[in-house]
């Protein structure tokens, strides 16, 4: 199961590789990285219909905010799931959020063992 | 004088009061005893006479006023004197004018002078001089009068005076009301624009310190998986060295981690007190926001300008139990109760000198359907006249633009919407002790 995070913060990417090493060893997920929304956008847009199951996106990035990003994909690409990953838990970007689609929410600081456990359940389903 | 001559100068002179006593004294006549360059004063201004003209012009006028009036004439001599080769003569006369009007009698009291002449066997009216005395006894070139009058102006002009200053006074201090609130509303605007800089900064550095604390976490968890596989190899000395090292190193990651969350609680707790709070009520350790905020309130004094020695002590009853609390909107109450502390023991030690030993104590206790929670503190205490005006807002004891005046209403504020209460008590030189009492659990 192909997923993407899109976050600005390049360490991001050690993080989420190190934190579900098991996950990808064992090929349960595979994990992609973009560092913006066009850069997002661009990943998704080199196969049709893309590979990518699942997107957990940062919403405060600079260029195409995370929520910008959300309905471009729920535009362009309605079957893959977006979630929200943001510093900023108030409820006007969470309800933005879940009007536009999003299938969760997640703050940061990430809780992982909530995130696992919705990755495993998106794998159980797929 | 021979007595023809006397008696022609008396008829004479009662020729003359009778020009103005007796009601219809024929004027046609008045040539024959008065001097055709008459001259005399009257008690007006405008009574100058010259000539015989105007000695008549006055007798009419005196006559058309007279009109309607029930006047009484009374003369009384003073004073005569005959001149030299007995030619000439003055009298002085008391002429009293009593004028009746209704039941009112006025008494007019005039001088009356008059000088005649001897010529070719008449005696004639020359002068005379008529003035009213007035009410200004001792008093020749009326000074005391003017000093009177004068008197009676520099009254006048002080009390305009005094009400100009006063309102000069009130304008004053109007201007500087405005001064300070201008001062303030400068001084909350700088509060708030921290605020939100606070809010930007906190982000700014929760971001990192996330990646420290999930590093760190992450290589605690692989060491920890290096540690399961070394145990699969042959024991030896470099194993042992090995094992050790990690040991340290996971022990490191283990102290990485714990500041990180330290560092991640104060972040968390600036931005809860940039934003503003939900609201919500829930239950709540008020012992460990105690010891957080008054922890939080001492560094951040330590770390600002003017630290002070203080000794906290923290005398917490552990049966409070959980107590319903905003704790954003509580824990403001908390930093801002021993920030005023910390700026009234600062004052007594800039006036009482370093002998005096800084003590802030904070006790919390339950009541039975209370908690009561104390912040005492040992500096110059508060007055009794403006303990009443400490939750007025924008009053304030600190100069210039040190204090908004907005703490301790907003403390109050804060301490109403819980349902609580919030009392002073203070002894001038000894101690301050703001008691709060809220519902507890129970409640």
């Amino acid at each position: 199961m192909k997923i993407l995070f899109v976050d600005d913060e390049k360490d991001v990417e050690a993080l989420f590789r190190q934190k579900f090493r098991k996950e990808i060893k064992s090929g349960e997920i595979e994990l992609a990285f973009a560092f913006s929304g066009k850069d997002a956008l661009n990943i998704l847009g080199e196969e049709n219909p893309p590979k990518f199951v699942y997107v957990f996106s940062d919403i405060n990035m600079p260029g195409m905010s995370g929520l910008e990003l959300l309905e471009e994909i729920k535009t362009r690409f309605p079957n893959i799931q977006v979630s929200m990953i943001s510093a900023y838990g108030d409820s006007e970007n969470y309800d933005r959020a879940m009007s536009s689609g999003a299938k969760g929410f997640f703050t940061k600081p990430v809780d992982f063992e909530r995130l696992k456990k919705e990755i495993a359940e998106m794998v159980k389903n797929q | 004088m021979d007595a023809l001559k006397e008696k022609l100068l008396f008829e004479t002179l009662q020729k003359v009061l009778d020009t103005t006593a007796t009601a219809n004294f024929p004027l046609d006549t008045i040539g024959e005893f008065v001097v055709s360059d008459v001259m005399g004063f009257g008690t007006t201004v405008d009574e100058k006479i010259i000539g015989i003209q105007g000695f008549r012009k006055l007798l009419e006028d005196q006559r058309e006023q007279s009109k309607g009036l029930d006047i009484q004439f009374k003369t009384s001599l003073i004073h005569r004197r005959i001149f030299a080769q007995e030619n000439a003569a003055l009298f002085t006369h008391d002429f009293t004018v009593t004028i009746q009007m209704g039941n009112e009698e006025n008494v007019l009291p005039l001088r009356f002078s008059t000088v005649f002449e001897y010529f070719n066997d008449h005696w004639r009216l020359v002068h005379f001089h008529g003035s009213q005395a007035v009410n200004s006894e001792g008093d020749t070139w009326h000074r005391n009068e003017l000093i009177k009058k004068n008197e009676a102006l520099q009254k006048l002009v002080d009390e305009k005076t005094a009400d100009l200053k006063n309102k000069n006074a009130a304008l004053e201090q109007a201007i500087q009301t405005i001064k300070e609130t201008q001062d303030q509303l400068l001084q909350q605007e700088k509060l708030a624009s921290l605020g939100q800089l606070t809010a930007g900064i906190a982000h700014e550095i929760k971001n990192p310190l996330n990646f420290v604390n999930n590093f760190s976490e992450l290589s605690q968890d692989f060491i920890e998986e290096i540690e399961e596989e070394l145990e699969k190899t042959p024991n030896t000395s470099e194993k042992e060295n090995i094992r050790d090292l990690l040991e340290d190193v996971k022990s490191n990651l283990g102290k990485i981690r714990h500041h990180g969350s330290r560092a991640d609680n104060i972040v968390k707790s600036m931005l809860m007190h940039s934003r503003g709070g939900t609201g919500s009520m829930d239950p709540t350790d008020l012992n460990a926001l105690i010891r957080e905020y008054s922890n939080l309130a001492f560094h951040g004094m330590r770390a600002n300008q003017n630290p002070i020695n203080v000794e906290i002590n923290l005398n917490l009853d552990e049966n409070l139990g959980l107590i319903p609390l905003n704790g954003e909107d509580f824990s403001r109450v908390i930093l801002n109760l021993i920030k005023n502390a910390f700026d009234a023991m600062r004052d007594k030690i800039s006036m009482v000198g370093s002998d005096y030993k800084a003590k802030l104590e904070i006790r919390t206790k339950n009541l039975a359907n209370r908690v009561l929670v104390e912040v005492e503190d040992n500096g110059p205490g508060v007055p009794e006249e403006i303990r009443d005006k400490l939750l007025i807002p924008f009053f304030t004891t600190k100069k210039g633009t040190e204090g908004t005046g907005l703490g301790l209403s907003i403390t109050h504020d804060i301490i109403k919407s819980h349902l609580g209460t919030l009392d002073i008590e203070s002894s001038v030189g000894n101690f301050t002790r703001f008691k709060i009492e809220l519902p507890n659990s129970k409640t």
